[in-house]
């Protein structure tokens, strides 16, 4: 599942991947697999990049009710 | 009883062997330069060593029966090995794992491992003339192996190029 709340927080920060990578401590593609919904990052992973990006781990990770 | 003797120091000396490495392993972990492979990166790895293995096992499994008609038996046992390698690294280039997220340069080493390949393979074929097919084999393996490491990591840079525009 594509994660398009994280793409919209960094698109609306104006960061490309590669910023949001370097602020996170991650490699690009990384950022990449999260938005394309082919990585499940860690909890910790999460909570670096919501601090990043100012936002809660339920404004970009927690499943939206159908 | 001397033929005893030497099979118990045979199993001394592996059992010694195996201690050393693991415990260099152990030990020598703790000075290890730190590298900067982010979580994904490190999963990825992972599995790419279990694949690795998984071919270097069936590779091996292919030699037992092909390396009693090969010239030099001892060089096939290297074949195995070194296509256990080539699994694990190929596989890591492109799930863009196996260079660390820090690490520029990238396009040079690609460069020299793909010119490295192709003088080899060439070189190789050459030799074909003179050697059996089964122990050009071998070596073929390897600098193939360098062709599709180079090819790979240019390949997956380009990639990574046009994904990021």
């Amino acid at each position: 599942m594509k994660n398009l709340r994280m793409k919209a927080a960094r698109a609306g920060k104006d960061w490309s991947q590669e910023e949001l990578a370097e602020k996170v401590g991650v490699s690009r593609q990384t950022i990449s697999a999260i938005e394309k919904g082919n990585y499940n990052p860690s909890v910790k992973l999460c909570i670096k990049i919501c601090q990043a990006l100012g936002k809660t781990l339920n404004d970009l990770f927690w499943p939206k009710k159908q | 009883m001397d033929a005893l003797n030497w099979i118990f120091t045979d199993w001394v000396i592996v059992a010694v062997l195996i201690a050393a490495i693991v415990f260099i392993f152990m030990v020598g972990g703790q000075w290890r330069t730190p590298h900067h492979y982010d979580e994904r990166q490190e999963a990825i790895r992972n599995r790419s060593f279990k694949y690795g293995f998984l071919a270097t096992a069936i590779a091996e499994f292919i030699v037992l029966f092909v390396g009693d008609h090969l010239k030099w038996p001892v060089s096939a046992s290297i074949m195995p090995l070194m296509i256990g390698c080539e699994t694990s690294i190929i596989y890591d280039i492109f799930k863009r794992s196996y260079f660390p997220f820090n690490q520029k340069r990238r396009k040079p080493k690609a460069w020299i491992v793909l010119i490295l390949g192709v003088l080899n393979t060439f070189l190789c074929l050459r030799g074909w003339t003179y050697n059996s097919l089964l122990d050009n084999l071998n070596s073929l393996v390897i600098w193939l192996g360098f062709i599709l490491i180079g090819l790979a990591i240019l390949y997956t840079d380009f990639q990574d190029k046009r994904d990021q525009e």
